[in-house]
């Protein structure tokens, strides 16, 4: 590139004008710190450095995290008390709902016990009328 | 990409470490999106955009501040280690910080991040026109300054 053309182009590019290629030249060209040029387009250079590793590392996350069990051992752990909770808590509502059944049938059976109780304690005095099939009776 | 990508997330979360986590992030994200990124009209500057968010939540959940406080702290790398002028690099981070915030976010994605004007227009949800105004006046606000920086020095006159 001749001298004219290259300035040409610096001008282009604090224009704003330049296109990506043309900037790629510039940064890969001009290094003499003597101009504004070279002082900004190092800084730029050694802005971009990135670590030597980075690509490795990021592909080892990648790998970590595509070999990474469904569940960890923290959320089996949660999973498992999850599940014990609702267990003991299905146990407990089962009992309390049999505890009821046997108390309302020892009510009725107590109820039961008391009016036939009752129905033997009355007596009968006097029959009021009786023919084959009806028998009317006065009680006490 | 991932090397593409470090630059920004760097400029962003200001440490080597904390940059390469997000990177790493980003890209897990991607992964398990990877059926659905030939859907992507420029797949660059959708990675672009992953990564930049994966920045912004890395730094709302590490400091409980904004964003916009976030964009008036200064920010450049801070080691300089392969770089002979030390003095010139503090200038040129300077200068861009100094910059009006979209102007920043515009010459930082073409001249660090080496982005297509489409691929800007794209991460950052601006029209075309817009990107190349904002990055021709940050351009020569960053020449100006540099100008002024450099032949005070040469010539001792500002």
């Amino acid at each position: 590139m001749k001298p004219q053309e290259l300035d040409n182009l610096i001008d282009k590019y604090w224009d704003g004008n330049s296109s990506l290629e043309e900037e790629k030249q510039l940064k890969n060209r001009i290094h003499d710190e003597s101009d504004i040029e070279g002082i900004y387009f190092n800084y730029l250079n050694r802005e971009n450095i990135v670590p030597l590793n980075l690509e490795e590392s990021v592909w080892n996350a990648i790998n970590d995290n595509q070999n990474k069990p469904f569940l960890n051992k923290q959320t089996w752990w949660i999973a498992a008390s999850i599940v014990l909770l609702l267990s003991l808590t299905s146990t407990l509502v089962v009992q309390k709902r049999q505890t009821l059944l046997e108390q309302e049938f020892a009510l009725i059976e107590e109820t039961l016990f008391h009016v036939s109780g009752e129905l033997n304690h009355s007596t009968i005095n006097e029959v009021l009328y009786q023919d084959d099939f009806i028998v009317i009776v006065a009680e006490n | 990409m991932a090397s593409l990508v470090f630059p920004m997330a760097k400029r962003m979360l200001r440490t080597s470490e904390a940059a390469q986590d997000a990177v790493q992030l980003s890209m897990l994200k991607l992964w398990e999106k990877r059926n659905v990124l030939n859907e992507c009209e420029s797949m660059k500057a959708f990675v672009f955009r992953v990564v930049r968010n994966t920045c912004l939540d890395e730094i709302k959940k590490k400091a409980p501040m904004s964003i916009d406080d976030y964009e008036k702290i200064p920010h450049g790398n801070v080691v300089h280690s392969n770089f002979d002028n030390e003095e010139a690099v503090e200038w040129i981070i300077k200068i861009i910080n100094q910059l009006p915030k979209n102007q920043k976010e515009v010459i930082q994605m073409r001249d660090l991040d080496g982005l297509g004007f489409e691929e800007i227009a794209e991460v950052l949800n601006y029209d075309l026109p817009y990107i190349r105004v904002l990055l021709s006046r940050a351009r020569k606000s960053v020449k100006k300054e540099l100008n002024k920086i450099y032949c005070y020095e040469a010539t001792g006159t500002r």
